[in-house]
């Protein structure tokens, strides 16, 4: 007898179809009509079927260790049992009774037949108990790991699991042992290449044999068909046939959009019927258009007898919907308004189609063509001032733009009349202007002219190596008027000293400008802001931390009279001597003039000269 | 598993009630064959094993249907409803003065074997014995955690196989030799709160108040905020029970200490006929073992089946008196001290882990349960780990092909302890702890 195994597997295996000397490297046939065993199993009660989660009849699969989401038996349990344990036997021809084989639990004691939620059709209205599979139910392979599978030479016993059903209730803990079994052969997953037409991981169902007359799901149509805009209202509609003999009377059909299924589940109730889906509104769709792909599910009610089968898809195309008209109205706060008040504009956009209002957008606010103003957010408005506006009548309009004009259609508002009246009191308009001088700053010493600075007589050291003499320089004054608080810098040069009364001094007649020195420069007042100053810094010092900040630049040790250099306040550059970074004000100063000589310097007065001079900024 | 010696009855209704015993030859009893796994130890653990192996009320099958080797779980009392059994003298007085053991009975683990009658020991216990593989002579009973382990150690000592696993409810300890040799797997945990009877003048403690009152400076209610002067009666399971010692560390107290002190009675763990009807007596009480009485599941739904425990007075299956209709089942009218208020402290109200121990070396032990198995007991049952190495002595790893549930287990999947929390739950056993159920640790604490 061939016999002929056809697979409705729910997922990816195709069509398996196995015949009498089949496969195998031996060229015999790996499973010849019924087992060996079974014929003496008296323990044997029936068998058990497979289902996959959309209620799918499995007669074989890719994965043996994701057999099923359900199973039920092939007959009625006993009236006091509420459990059952699924169980995998390993065929062994060394023991002639099938319920001395080795067994392990694959999943212990689950309720049997639980309240039909979520368990589909055909499993929970079968009128046979079911149990739904955890991860341990379906993980057949690890279960078979623990018990030791035959690896003899007897093809009929090799890859095969018998999987078992026991059921217990209280007082009813086993039925004497019997069990509902089920044979199935299989590929293990580490297996390097096919086994009788099995790819590794995958199996089948082997006894009791599994003849299923195909069927077929038309692929589904749609009304209205495609195209159509989103948030149409769409049904889909489609027959069951069957591969030979009567067409289907009975079962489910279920319809899919991409894996969600549409409304609920359809019955079929008579052979050949049409079948319609729910009508569903809310297909999606994302930018200018979405491909859905429909498809329709026929899960058979007579499990035994037909296979179930899935259509090809249908594509069908939703289109976003064309832009929404809608309305602007435009409400004013008073219909005339006396200069210099002003007036609160108020436009409110609605979509045409149901009124509800539109906020994508943004309002221009126009008094003829001029623009009055605009509102890029609702709500939108505008406080229309009525100064900028000619005296009399004029005609407010509100315009509305979308952001996206694929969403909504721009409107304008009707006008809305504005007149604008006189003030109460008439105006008086004047001139005014001022300047701000340009300013300067002055430097004030009081040594000039015949006022000359007139130091003590200098006097050697102890030890006689050199002349010294020092005096106070005071009043030093900076008077800063420009405008713009700006920074100012004071700088002294000196000049050589020569002796007085003759008219081409000699060599020791001169004391060398670089031995001039200016010293511990004090504030002696100021008020520029900020009133910062700092003394005693050395020359080329930081002027960040202050205002004002005054440098020391100490004279040469006694130079000679033609010695070159640019010691002290000697050279020919300005030593900066006083710096402000805000030097708006007058500020005055005193420092410490200090001249030192060579001992060779004739006796006699000698005079030079100290030049003030400021930069400014 | 639970044994039936015919000629040990324990009918104790209330705390103090005398019973009387006789002792008779044992009968046809099974006694575990070479292949089978025996297992003895905790009474608060040994309704969660007997379950395992041979289901529970509920209609649920155990492990042991249809299996040629079985798992045999002596029970710490030979009584199916966990009460001790006592000798001649009973419960014997309620003071230190007039209690009287006879010989071959005491509370006190091997004072039972003296040949003369001792004083001071309540209650005189029977140290019931078993016969632990066929063939072999009978031998003491281990009742509770310690004893339970010290039993498994002796076997190791001697070099026999005859104790497969010891059931704890506290953490053992291997006292400093063979501490390589014993590891354990959590099987659940348990509620420890106090318990008294439905009319009782006990009131809510805590455990300072608790010690106060085991070592017997707090004798009276009033001492510890209740309203009643009567004197409290304090009972305490037996010594070596899991309950016993993890209880008394958890009031800070000790095992010396209580015993000097001498006001607390020694009585069978668990047991709440101790305190029904007695107002004054209290008792710590492990949550799962009234979740039995009162019929519920580890999460308090009802079982469906009522209580598991029904009144030994009643014969088999006879409906008089009109007391015993089909099935008596014992509803001691008894409070569980899980809510309330001390007047100092904060309220006893504790869990514990429980713990099934065993040779290190079973892991990797290379003779099959089953004929046909690939699988050694302890894999099998209680741990199965994806290392160490199969019945032949291969390497178990994921490299090599042989570990199961996504690289988790052996070979043969999650052992039955895993994939069978529920028959844990009908003893009340709380599973839903994933980092406690099944939870492996090495060489013991």
């Amino acid at each position: 007898m061939n016999r002929i195994v056809t697979s409705a597997v729910a997922g990816a295996s195709a069509l398996a179809i196995v015949a009498m000397g089949v496969a195998g490297a031996s060229g015999a046939s790996a499973y010849s009509g019924t087992p060996p065993w079974a014929a003496g199993d008296a323990a044997s009660k029936g068998s058990i079927n497979f289902f996959d989660a959309n209620g799918n009849v499995i007669t074989g699969g890719a994965n043996i260790n994701t057999i099923a989401s359900y199973l039920n038996v092939s007959s009625a349990g006993r009236a006091s049992a509420t459990k059952a344990t699924l169980l995998v036997a390993a065929p062994d021809p060394a023991n002639a009774l099938p319920s001395t084989w080795a067994f392990s639990a694959a999943q212990s004691n689950y309720v049997w037949s639980p309240t039909p939620g979520s368990i589909p059709t055909p499993v929970s209205t079968s009128g046979n108990p079911f149990m739904a599979l955890n991860s341990a139910g379906q993980a057949i392979a690890d279960a078979a790991s623990g018990v030791t599978l035959y690896s003899g030479v007897n093809a009929s016993y090799l890859n095969v699991l018998e999987l078992r059903v026991q059921d217990s209730g209280v007082g009813a803990v086993s039925d004497g042992g019997k069990y509902w079994r089920t044979d199935i052969e299989f590929n293990p997953a580490s297996a390097g290449s096919a086994y009788d037409g099995l790819a590794p991981g995958a199996w089948r169902v082997i006894y009791p044999a599994v003849s299923l007359r195909s069927t077929s799901v038309a692929t589904p149509t749609a009304s209205p068909v495609s195209p159509q805009y989103q948030g149409t209202s769409v049904t889909f509609s489609t027959t069951v046939s069957a591969g030979s003999g009567s067409n289907p009377a009975n079962g489910t059909v279920k319809f899919f959009d991409g894996a969600t299924q549409i409304g609920a589940d359809k019955t079929i109730t008579s052979a050949g019927q049409t079948i319609t889906s729910d009508a569903t509104t809310t297909l999606s769709r994302t930018g200018a258009f979405t491909d859905h792909t429909i498809t329709a599910q026929f899960i058979p009610a007579d499990y035994t007898d037909l296979s179930g089968s899935t259509s090809s898809g249908l594509t069908f195309r939703v289109n976003k919907s064309p832009a929404a008209t809608t309305t602007t109205s435009l409400a004013l706060g008073a219909a005339s308004v006396q200069q210099p008040d002003a007036v609160t504009a108020t436009a409110v956009v609605t979509k045409d189609a149901d009124s509800s209002t539109v906020t994508a957008g943004t309002v221009v606010f126009k008094d003829g063509s001029n623009t009055l103003g605009t509102d890029a957010s609702a709500p939108y408005t505008l406080s229309v001032s009525s100064s900028g506006l000619s005296l009399g009548s004029h005609t407010v309009t509100a315009e509305f733009t979308p952001t996206d004009a694929t969403d909504f259609v721009a409107s304008t508002s009707g006008g809305a009349s504005l007149t604008i009246t006189a003030p109460a009191y008439a105006a008086s308009g004047n001139n005014i202007s001022t300047s701000i001088p340009a300013g300067t700053i002055v430097i004030t010493t009081p040594y000039t002219g015949a006022n000359t600075l007139t130091l003590p007589e200098m006097t050697l050291d102890a030890n006689a190596t050199f002349y010294s003499t020092s005096a106070t320089f005071n009043g030093i004054q900076v008077a800063d008027t420009r405008a713009g608080n700006l920074a100012w810098t004071l700088s002294a040069l000196a000049s050589n000293l020569t002796k007085s009364g003759v008219g081409s001094p000699g060599a020791n007649e001169t004391i060398n400008a670089q031995n001039v020195g200016l010293t511990s420069i004090t504030k002696t007042s100021s008020n520029v802001t900020p009133n910062t100053y700092l003394g005693g810094v050395a020359s080329g010092g930081s002027t960040s931390g202050q205002n004002l900040t005054a440098f020391d630049n100490a004279g040469a040790s006694y130079l000679a009279y033609n010695a070159s250099g640019t010691t002290g306040l000697g050279g020919a550059s300005p030593h900066a001597i006083v710096h402000a970074n805000n030097g708006l004000g007058t500020s005055v100063f005193s420092g410490t003039l200090g001249i030192t000589a060579p001992t060779n310097t004739l006796a006699g007065t000698y005079t030079g000269t100290v030049t003030l001079t400021v930069i400014g900024s | 598993m639970q044994i039936k010696k015919l000629a040990v009855v324990a009918g104790t209704v209330g705390a103090l009630a005398l019973t009387l015993l006789t002792a008779a030859p044992a009968s046809a009893d099974y006694a575990p064959g070479p292949d089978d796994v025996v297992g003895v130890g905790s009474d608060t653990v040994q309704y969660a094993i007997d379950f395992l192996a041979d289901g529970d009320y509920t209609g649920s099958t155990g492990y042991n249907l249809g299996q040629r080797n079985r798992v045999i779980n002596f029970d710490a009392t030979p009584d199916a409803n966990a009460r001790l059994a006592y000798g001649a003298g009973g419960l014997n007085g309620t003071t230190t003065a007039n209690s009287n053991c006879a010989p071959g009975t005491g509370a006190t683990v091997g004072t039972g074997n003296q040949t003369t009658t001792h004083t001071g020991d309540r209650p005189c216990g029977l140290n019931p014995t078993i016969v632990l593989r066929a063939g072999l002579k009978p031998v003491q009973r281990p009742n509770g955690s310690g004893a339970g382990f010290k039993a498994l150690k002796a076997d190791v000592t001697a070099s026999t196989h005859n104790i497969d696993f010891a059931r704890a409810s506290s953490a053992q300890t291997s006292n400093g030799s063979n501490t390589a040799t014993y590891d354990s797997v959590k099987v659940g945990t348990d509620g420890l709160a106090m318990l008294s009877a439905l009319t009782t003048n006990a009131v809510a403690l805590s455990a300072a108040q608790l010690k106060s009152i085991y070592e017997c400076t707090a004798t009276t209610w009033t001492a510890v905020g209740g309203v009643s002067s009567a004197t409290i009666v304090p009972i305490l399971p037996q010594v070596g029970s899991g309950t016993r010692s993890s209880f008394i560390s958890l009031i800070g107290s000790t095992d010396s200490a209580i015993v000097a002190a001498g006001c607390a009675i020694n009585a069978e763990e668990n047991d709440p006929e101790a305190v029904n009807g007695n107002p004054n007596a209290i008792e710590p009480m492990s949550s799962g073992r009234l979740y039995m009485y009162q019929g519920k599941l580890s999460d308090g739904s009802a079982t469906g089946q009522g209580g598991y425990f029904t009144d030994p007075s009643c014969a088999y299956a006879v409906t008089t008196p009109t007391a015993c209709t089909t099935t008596k089942v014992l509803t001691p009218d008894v409070t569980y001290w899980t809510t309330g208020t001390p007047s100092s402290g904060s309220l006893f109200n504790s869990s514990r882990t429980l713990y099934v121990y065993f040779r290190d070396a079973d892991i990797n032990s290379t003779k099959a349960f089953q004929p046909g198995s690939t699988r050694n007991w302890l894999r099998t049952l209680f741990y199965n780990p994806c290392s160490g190495t199969d019945l032949a002595g291969a390497t178990i790893s994921v490299g090599a092909g042989n570990c199961t549930g996504g690289g988790t287990y052996g070979p043969g999947g999650a052992p039955y302890l895993k994939n069978n929390g529920a028959l844990l739950s009908a003893a009340g056993i709380d599973t839903t702890d994933s980092a406690i159920y099944g939870a492996f640790t090495a060489s013991g604490p």
